[in-house]
């Protein structure tokens, strides 16, 4: 019965993706993508076939529960897909933002782009099904708001953590430091929080159940790593920009912590160190950012004792993470934001209402962007201009359309 | 799963029971090696990517107690997927030390397939691993995190 079950959901979801094949989408990335997904559940549909002529009955129920997992995983996946083709999204920045990742990722990158429904920018993690596939969902109300599409730069920074194996070079270095930071720092408190583990002081971090007590703290301190890196890699690819799109989405902060988050107060601190390494001009309103301070919800002490030993491993770490950004954006050949072109822009063609022309990059468009916004002179130079702020949206849209397009005709 | 370990060989592949495809990678690995035990030929794909992450998880010098290069959150799966299959490890290095073991004993080809007690605990090691791997990984994040794939 749950086999058979397990078949017609997934018979369910081939058909869905039948249907969803016929939709006229925007660019062909989104259809290869349901290709791919519609390969994996026909072999998921084959694993359940071949799991049910096994004598285990271990194995036919955990292939029908993994099936069912694939499922779960896959239909948001697919509900993303769909709506690539939703006219709130700003199809300009397709171009502009595939020609960026495949120069930081890799040629064979391919980019899917949607208007979601969750308060927050967010991104796939790489899935091998949709291998060198990058998917960035920005949230409906913003989503063809090109001053927030910096933090498009932040969502590449996930697939690049994972692609250039980052991920695995610091696990090894977070790991080590929380076991020295136990022995040579917080023992008492480490026996206060685990009385029952009777372990030696001298000897400790060699008995596997010494790594599962610091697991939490790892994994954690690990996943507020990349949050940072990304951070780091949209403040190089977009300059300020990036801080004045996170500014506009963040400020003043969440009132709750999420453990496997670096705290925002972290988060704009590294940004602002950042800055100064790559030699980027800080925005002057870093202060009133994090101004709200997130409380854990009912830890336990052995939570509080975990996030703490994870926010002092992401400490040591933040040099290291600023280097990797650097590193990454400099070896793909990418500039930081011209501040003469930037000024250029504005001076020369926002403020006369035209759109730019001739740029080198999208992160100079849309600092521009960002400068014409907060350039209080601008919004009422023009009395026929009625709405400011919608009149410079279509404006940075239309830079980047004619930037596309001078991108496609130069080649 | 693909990454560098501690000595910087950006080629070698460590498990990672927190890499959200681990379950899915070790039920085709148990599948294969259940219709290997039937006589069906389907291929060993799965088990040679899941041997392989399994050997790139320790070091063994000539000797020299093996070594474990995995994260915390591996050496917790594993420890309890090992456990229950085989003996409990009472160190990382024999932690270390059944890996590289278990990796050994997968079958590299169809004729060369051990014997078929063994290959029914290599399916179960698989089944184990996939099931340790999914829930444990909830655990951790807990409701922060809604799909496996999302960030």
């Amino acid at each position: 019965m749950t086999s058979q079950y397990s078949i017609r959901r997934v018979d369910a979801v081939l058909k869905v993706i039948g249907q969803l094949k016929s939709v006229d989408f925007p660019y062909e990335h989104s259809k290869h993508a349901l290709e791919k997904v519609e390969s994996h559940f026909q072999k998921l549909k084959l694993d359940i076939e071949r799991s049910l002529k096994s004598d285990s009955p271990d194995l036919s129920r955990n292939t029908c529960a993994e099936a069912l997992e694939q499922t779960f995983v896959f239909l948001p996946i697919l509900g993303f897909i769909l709506r690539s083709t939703d006219i709130g999204n700003a199809f300009e920045l397709h171009g502009p933002l595939l020609r960026l990742a495949r120069t930081l990722l890799g040629d064979n990158i391919k980019l899917i782009i949607s208007s979601e429904w969750e308060y927050s920018p967010y991104t796939y993690l790489p899935i091998p099904q949709l291998d060198q596939f990058v998917l960035i969902g920005l949230p409906s109300p913003e989503s063809a708001n090109p001053l927030v599409f910096p933090l498009a730069g932040h969502e590449l920074g996930h697939t690049l953590w994972r692609y250039s194996g980052h991920a695995t070079h610091i696990k090894p270095a977070i790991a080590e430091g929380i076991i020295n930071d136990i022995k040579s720092n917080r023992w008492d408190e480490y026996v206060k929080t685990f009385p029952s583990q009777e372990r030696d002081r001298s000897t400790y971090g060699d008995h596997p159940t010494d790594m599962e007590m610091i697991a939490p703290a790892s994994a954690w301190a690990e996943r507020q790593a990349e949050e940072v890196f990304c951070d780091l890699i949209g403040l190089r690819l977009f300059g300020k920009a990036y801080i004045h799109a996170l500014t506009y989405f963040l400020a003043p902060g969440f009132r709750t912590r999420l453990p496997h988050y670096p705290r925002l107060s972290v988060r704009f601190r590294c940004l602002s160190d950042a800055c100064h390494e790559y030699g980027i001009n800080k925005p002057e309103q870093f202060a009133d950012i994090a101004a709200v301070a997130e409380v854990q919800s009912d830890p336990t002490n052995v939570e509080k004792f975990m996030v703490s030993l994870a926010d002092t491993a992401l400490d040591r770490s933040t040099t290291t993470l600023m280097q990797l950004a650097r590193h990454a954006a400099e070896d793909a050949g990418i500039k930081l934001p011209d501040d003469e072109e930037i000024d250029h822009v504005v001076e020369t063609q926002f403020k006369k209402g035209v759109p730019a022309r001739g740029q080198s990059g999208l992160a100079n468009i849309l600092n521009a962007g960002w400068r014409a916004f907060q350039d209080k002179d601008m919004s009422t130079a023009n009395p026929n201009i009625t709405n400011y702020e919608d009149f410079l949206k279509e404006l940075v849209l239309k830079s980047i359309e004619v930037f596309e397009i001078e991108n496609r005709t130069a080649n | 799963m693909v990454g560098v370990n501690q000595n910087g060989n950006p080629n070698r592949r460590i498990l990672g029971a927190l890499d959200a495809d681990l379950p899915l990678l070790a039920t085709r690995a148990a599948i294969e090696l259940d219709r290997l035990l039937a006589g069906e030929d389907i291929g060993l794909e799965s088990v040679t990517t899941l041997a392989d992450l399994l050997a790139g998880s320790a070091e063994a010098q000539p000797g020299q107690p093996a070594r474990s290069v995995m994260d915390p959150a591996t050496i917790t799966v594993m420890n309890r997927v090992i456990s229950d299959y085989y003996e409990k490890p009472q160190s990382l290095a024999e932690l270390a030390q059944r890996s590289l073991d278990i990796a050994k004993s997968f079958p590299t080809t169809h004729s060369s397939s051990p014997e078929k007690s063994k290959l029914e605990n290599l399916r179960q090691f698989c089944i184990a691993l996939s099931m340790y791997a999914a829930s444990y990984r909830q655990s951790l994040f807990g409701s922060g995190v809604k799909h496996p794939f999302r960030i």
